[in-house]
């Protein structure tokens, strides 16, 4: 009846999600199938479990048999949830590692299964390498495993959100399932669920409140996931690709932002190979961010003659954003009609607010997190995940990648 | 002997610096080398004149024939295999300073003056300079 419940919760979520504009619809037959395994039964064995961990060693079940409770949290990367919920989750570990709490957390999603367009609060995606950097940034000590290679053991765990918490007594049997406290919003906290049951369990005491409805990210489940994945990138390679000649008048009226929302702009070249080589991890964030008003363009440095190589170049790597090239072969009058301080060489990103304030700007080959955060961090707040903005502000310095 | 380097309306410093031999002497109906000196700053390279990579634009020295005087052959100088961040594999490319000598033909005696342009395109590990074409022109004493 929980999972049901739970299901319910999900439904209620995603609605308030797609009607703010945040969630794209899903049909009911594949939100049915995303809707996951059973969750593990209460009273139920603790699965065994042998996976990498951002700290480069494998953890299994039986490290932690010493423990007197064990706590196993499903968290991802990309969910603005789990991104919230970081630091409370660091806290339980930091706060009980010493009173005979293990704590591991489990990743379920693989970078096969995320589509872009989900990944619009986070700045990286699901893979070891993302996790470690994840890690890093948030300063998390706590064992973060990587089970996105097949799900299996998660399939097993059954989380229906995330984060979703499992509580595991002495013998490892199951004896809390659900959410760490009772709001997003840490100012607002009235019950703390996991703790209590931590605390119960500590004390020989039965749980009172032993099980609970997470809310937050569903799992992408390789079964659904994959297709979903598949399904969005021939959708981004099926799109039209433009291409337009940037005078200097438009170069003009670029610089201070004419599109009322954060704007991202490119400065490349055909002939410029670290231009090229980030190329791809630009567009992607383009489709990451756009569904939150991320605006983007390319303005390519070629000679005009030289159009049809670049709409050439565009064409392969799917460049869904608006794209130019320059006008006139002079490169330098064409940089001053833009901004007379930008510099003479390429690649040049910026990123500007709706108001023309430079909110990030890089000569050469962009760090391709440090340009993500910052974007992240002058996006709209939230209603549905109040603090996110500000856990991208606290973030958005951040060198750990 | 002319340095060049510095096209018309170039905002930044180049990074590429040109010194062209004035002025060559050389036979009557025979050849003579025009020995080009191309100095490129530390931590900068400009592609061989012939990239590994199609995108890439090519060095290359491009001598406009006058009075029974042309290049007939460019005598380019090994390249570099060097291994940048936003490569796979190594890119040939020049780099510090290299000379270039350049085949003349030539007719009969006299005073020539050839013009002729160099293009390059410059990069380090992390940007590129727009390409540049550096003009100049070239005495030849025939006798």
């Amino acid at each position: 009846m929980l999972r049901g419940l739970k299901i319910v919760a999900i439904g209620i979520v995603a609605a308030v999600l797609m009607a703010s504009g945040t969630l794209i619809a899903v049909p009911v037959a594949e939100a049915q199938a995303a809707a996951g395994p059973a969750s593990l039964a209460m009273g139920a064995a603790a699965p065994q479990f042998n996976l990498p961990g951002v700290d480069g060693k494998n953890h299994q079940l039986s490290d932690y048999a010493s423990a007197k409770v064990l706590a196993v949290v499903f968290e991802c990367d990309h969910c603005p949830e789990s991104e919230l919920y970081e630091a409370r989750i660091e806290k339980l570990y930091q706060d009980y590692k010493d009173k005979g709490v293990a704590l591991v957390a489990i990743n379920p999603d693989s970078p096969n299964s995320v589509r872009r367009a989900e990944m619009s609060y986070s700045d990286l995606g699901e893979s070891m390498d993302d996790m470690k950097a994840r890690a890093a940034m948030s300063h998390l000590q706590y064992p973060y495993l990587d089970d996105g290679a097949t799900q299996s053991v998660s399939l097993q765990y059954g989380p229906a959100a995330m984060p979703e918490i499992f509580i595991f007594d002495h013998g490892r049997e199951l004896r809390y399932e659900g959410r760490i406290d009772d709001n997003l919003n840490p100012a607002l906290v009235k019950s703390r669920d996991a703790r209590n049951a931590i605390d119960a369990l500590l004390a020989g005491e039965p749980v009172a409140l032993a099980q609970t409805v997470a809310s937050g990210c569903a799992p992408d489940w390789l079964s659904s996931g994959a297709a979903a994945v598949q399904a969005e990138t021939a959708a981004i390679d099926a799109a039209p690709v433009t291409l337009t000649l940037a005078t200097k008048a438009v170069l003009g009226k670029l610089r201070p932002n004419p599109t009322g929302k954060v704007l991202l702009i490119n400065f490349w070249a055909t002939w410029c190979g670290p231009c090229v080589a980030e190329f791809p991890d630009l567009q992607d964030t383009y489709q990451m961010y756009r569904n939150r008003g991320l605006a983007m363009v390319t303005v390519s440095e070629n000679d005009p003659a030289a159009k049809g190589a670049v709409l050439q170049f565009l064409q392969k790597e799917h460049a869904a954003t608006p794209n130019m090239v320059f006008a006139l072969e002079d490169v330098y009058a064409m940089q001053d009609a833009f901004d007379p301080d930008m510099g003479s060489a390429v690649p040049y990103t910026v990123v500007l607010s709706p108001d023309g304030d430079v909110l990030y700007q890089e000569q050469g080959d962009v760090t391709i997190l440090a340009l993500r955060r910052a974007i992240l961090a002058n996006l709209p707040d939230s209603k549905a995940y109040p603090g996110i903005q500000a856990y991208w502000a606290a973030n958005s310095n951040s060198n750990s990648n | 002997m002319l340095l060049l380097g510095v096209a018309a309306g170039q905002r930044s410093a180049p990074v590429a610096h040109l010194l062209a031999p004035g002025a060559v002497e050389a036979p009557a109906h025979g050849t003579a080398a025009a020995v080009f000196t191309v100095t490129i700053d530390s931590g900068f390279h400009i592609q061989s004149n012939h990239p590994k990579l199609s995108y890439l634009i090519p060095t290359a020295i491009s001598i406009t024939p006058a009075g029974g005087v042309a290049a007939v052959r460019v005598n380019w100088p090994p390249t570099v295999d060097r291994k940048f961040n936003f490569a796979p594999d190594a890119l040939a490319v020049f780099e510090g300073t290299v000379k270039i000598p350049v085949t003349l033909r030539t007719g009969g005696p006299g005073t020539q003056v050839l013009h002729g342009t160099f293009q390059y395109q410059a990069c380090n590990d992390r940007v590129c300079r727009a390409p540049e074409t550096v003009p100049f022109t070239l005495q030849v004493h025939i006798r």
